[in-house]
């Protein structure tokens, strides 16, 4: 008995708890839906702020011309902050609709927002709108909520609008074509009669003048039944556009009345896959993304696409069905993260997990100073499971021929199948992971300065010039790319050609690749402790062939480099500090110190494939000081650009 | 794979960090007879490792970069273009891809026949964008042993220069026009104060920055008054 009550009690302050929501109007069948908390934004940046800053006066400004200054501060509009905003996007018919929820504390204000006279404001029971005859967007709002609906029709109706489908009968009149004809035979005759008389009379060269036909060809342009026909039909054109536009505002205006006044059978929150991403609600904006292959059937419709439809082939439920997205961004007091999950159904999260399982060759640790890294990008994937993994996944996006499909997809899907099938056969996959593993790293190591040789002229007193050589110092960044190999000799095969073509130089155990024309950079090249390195820094190379390139590298970067299947790194601070001056933007010179003292890392990571998911988040380290968190710091930062 | 990746890292870091400018060089040898050689040089070979950075991404700033194979077409067409005009011979380009240093020379018979080269195309701008350009660059009258080099600036310049990005205008801040025209006979005097004559006196130096040929304050034009050498 106890349990009974407390599963009521339960049961009534949730439902307590989404009363308050508007998530309880969004139907469980949205494509994508975005949230954003007010509260959760409020707590890291007042309005009093927002309303301070740089945008927010620019708001403000834009309030005040709309309302004819009526209304003068964010406040007036009468907002309730503390709830949660939200987007939806929910296909019905062939139809788009983009729908902006907003919560509001009251909305006595609305109608100021609608001065102008084309903004009729109607007013229908507990709901007041506004909508647009042309494309039938409206707002529409009670005392607690607005919405704004943006309808986008998918249907292949609106190709028409300039009559790309009239194939009436514009042939000649029977009229006119017979006075066309006889004007021909004219002609002709007149023409036999010309030649005749040259014939005749061979010893004088006479020019023979052929007369214009009296009757002129067809005029099309000139026929007033062809232009009546024309403005006809144009007018059909548009009576029909209009009626369709006015049936779609009434489902459009019919679908924003249900939303807010009435309640969809089943709502966002009991869709279980919207549930699970809610996460523990500390977010400050969610993004959920439902079935990628109803969306793209929707959003992509075949006669959108017209008789080639790529798509066609394609068996879009194998490769995305019940795929979904969720990204959540979070303002926390030292960094801002954007986090993504992709949840990938069984048979696609089968075939991609032996792609995103590569070894990672723990020697990379080693070959990394973080004292003067500038970035990089590491990559674990597994050449072996590609190549294992592709011809199946070919073979599932291919076949499964759909009901209506083009009769050449069948074709098709033998065709793609059968030569991926070829190529897994003629090739030895694990064989192949020997040449590239599938780990490799890219490092800019440095930044440095870098005399480089330019061609000037020398005049003599006669202004005659000889080309000569001259020197300036340009700042290049050095970079560092490695691979793990096991093939040595085939390394040091290819590299025997170029050093026996001349095209490269060979010392110490390091190959030499100058800088030329079309590459910018020296490289040098060497094969050491399994993995293949190509460089712009002969000193660098030498020193980790020496065992002497002092490492260095912060337990977080080891663990985003090890763990992940890709990661990306920016050491924001470094370049920016590093970047000489007058490589800036002019605009931007006052201010390099301030960009100098507020840029900080940037770091990507997608983790390899967990279950059926495969989760990545973007982290923007933010400075220790001078900002209240990294909300207020994107504020800041924008605040001085503008200035 | 490694050009893809290295194009997303350094390059982009490159091109940020290297400045690019670039120098026409136009020359003419006169002789007596007003027939003589041209010779129009573009040196880019200050941004080369610019250029280089560049030709290795498809695009920048929405502009498609060329490639070694678009410029040695562009080429190609240049000479193919001087081989239909009148009283042009001998016309050889030069392309030297590690330097980035393009030419194309040519002889004339009468310097007017290089007016014929671009007059059209100048007739087609003035009509096209409602400017005022001199429709020919040169004029050499043995008579009164006066040799000019036309040029009218029109304020269509700067207003086209207004247009750029930002970025894309940078290119134009280091970049000059140098014009070297050599005679046979002794120079007299020059019109454009710019110019300087040779210490042997048989040829004049023009060395204009873009920024002051844009903006309108320096001019490429000048008249130059020989004297006979006999």
């Amino acid at each position: 008995m106890k349990n009974l009550y407390t599963f009521i009690l339960t049961l009534v302050l949730v439902l307590a708890a989404q009363a308050q929501d508007l998530a309880n109007k969004i139907p469980s069948d949205a494509n994508v839906v975005v949230t954003v908390k007010g509260k959760n934004v409020l707590q890291l940046l007042s309005l009093k702020e927002f309303s301070e800053s740089k945008l927010g006066q620019q708001m403000v400004k834009e309030i005040n011309r709309e309302t004819k200054g009526e209304l003068g501060a964010i406040e007036d509009l009468g907002l309730n902050l503390k709830e949660n905003f939200y987007y939806f996007l929910q296909t019905k018919d062939g139809v788009f609709y983009n729908t902006f929820m907003i919560p509001f504390s009251d909305t006595d204000n609305m109608t100021k927002l609608f001065l102008n006279e084309w903004d009729e404001v109607i007013t229908d029971g507990e709901a007041s709108y506004v909508q647009k005859k042309y494309d039938g967007s409206l707002v529409i709002w009670n005392k607690t909520t607005m919405a704004v609906v943006i309808p986008s029709d998918q249907s292949n109706d609106y190709y028409d609008d300039y009559g790309y489908y009239d194939y009436n009968d514009y042939s000649i009149p029977p009229v006119a074509a017979e006075e066309t004809l006889e004007a021909v035979e004219e002609v002709e005759e007149t023409v036999i009669e010309a030649v005749e008389a040259t014939e005749t009379v061979e010893e004088y060269a006479e020019e023979v003048v052929i007369p214009k036909p009296t009757a002129s060809a067809y005029d099309y342009d000139n026929n007033s039944e062809y232009q009546k026909d024309i403005e006809r039909k144009r007018l059909e054109r548009r009576a029909k556009r209009d009626e369709r536009q006015q049936a779609q505002n009434k489902g459009t205006l019919d679908f924003a009345k249900q939303l807010l006044i009435g309640k969809p059978p089943r709502n966002i929150l009991q869709n279980n896959s919207y549930k699970k991403s809610l996460g523990k609600g500390g977010d400050e904006a969610m993004v959920w993304m439902n079935d990628f292959s109803k969306f793209y059937k929707e959003m992509l419709p075949k006669d959108l696409l017209g008789p080639a439809n790529p798509y066609e082939f394609l068996n879009l439920d194998e490769i995305y069905g019940g795929m979904t997205l969720t990204g959540r961004l979070n303002f926390e007091e030292d960094q801002a993260v954007m986090g993504m999950e992709y949840t990938m159904n069984d048979a696609l999260a089968k075939a991609y997990k032996p792609m995103y399982n590569g070894k990672f060759n723990k020697n990379f640790l080693s070959y990394i100073n973080e004292d003067r890294l500038l970035g990089y990008l590491n990559v674990n994937l597994s050449t072996q499971g590609i190549l294992e993994a592709y011809p199946s996944l070919i073979e599932t996006m291919f076949t499964g021929k759909k009901e209506g499909a083009d009769s050449k997809a069948e074709t098709i899907a033998a065709a793609t199948t059968s030569i991926t099938r070829l190529f897994s056969l003629l090739i030895d996959e694990e064989g192949a992971s020997k040449i590239i593993r599938g780990d490799m790293l890219l490092l800019l190591t440095d930044l440095r300065e870098k005399e480089v040789t330019y061609v000037d002229y020398e005049y003599d007193e006669d202004y005659n010039y000889k080309k000569i050589k001259k020197t300036k110092t340009e700042t290049v960044p050095d970079f560092l790319f490695l691979f793990t190999s096991e093939e040595e000799k085939m390394f040091k095969n290819f590299m025997k050609i170029g050093v026996s073509e001349k095209k490269v130089d060979y010392q110490n155990g390091i190959y030499f690749i100058d800088a030329s024309g079309s590459n910018p950079f020296d490289i040098h090249v060497m094969y050491h402790d399994n993995t293949v390195f190509i460089g712009s820094s002969l000193e660098h190379l030498s020193q980790i062939r020496k065992g002497t390139y002092p490492a260095k590298l912060s337990n977080q970067l080891k663990k985003d480099i090890r763990n992940n299947a890709t990661s990306f790194y920016i050491n924001g601070k470094s370049i920016v500090s590093r970047i000489p001056s007058e490589a800036f933007p002019r605009e931007l010179r006052d201010n390099i110190d301030f960009l100098t003292n507020n840029t900080e890392d940037l770091k990507v990571n997608f983790s390899k494939i967990k279950g059926n998911t495969m989760s990545g988040e973007m982290i923007l380290q933010i400075p220790d000081e001078g900002h209240k968190n990294s909300l207020a710091y994107f504020f800041n930062l924008v605040d001085k650009l503008m200035e | 794979m490694l050009k893809r990746i290295v194009s997303f890292f350094s390059l982009c870091l490159l091109l940020i960090l290297n400045s690019s400018c670039f120098d026409i060089l136009e020359e003419i040898n006169l002789n007596k007879d007003g027939s003589g050689t041209m010779v129009f040089t573009i040196n880019m070979s200050k941004s080369k490792t610019k250029l280089a950075s560049m030709m290795l991404l498809d695009s920048i700033n929405g502009y498609k970069i060329p490639s070694e194979d678009d410029i040695a077409l562009a080429l190609n067409d240049v000479v193919a273009h001087l081989k239909k005009a009148k009283g042009i011979s001998n016309i050889e380009q030069r392309k030297d891809l590690e330097n980035y240093i393009f030419s194309v020379s040519c002889d004339f018979d009468a310097i007017g026949s290089l007016n014929g080269l671009t007059s059209k195309l100048i007739q087609d701008q003035n009509k096209r964008e409602n400017t005022n350009f001199e429709t020919s660059n040169f004029a050499y009258s043995p008579s009164e042993m006066v040799f000019e080099r036309k040029f009218t600036y029109d304020p269509s310049i700067k207003k086209s220069f207004d247009h750029l990005k930002k970025e894309d205008k940078k290119v134009f801040q280091d970049a000059s026009f140098t014009a070297i025209y050599r005679f046979e006979d002794l120079v007299g005097n020059t019109s454009n104060t710019a110019a300087k004559i040779a210490p042997s006196k048989k040829a004049v130096m023009l060395r204009v920055d873009a920024m002051s040929f844009i903006f309108g304050q320096k001019t490429i034009q000048n008249k130059i008054k020989l004297i006979n050498s006999k």
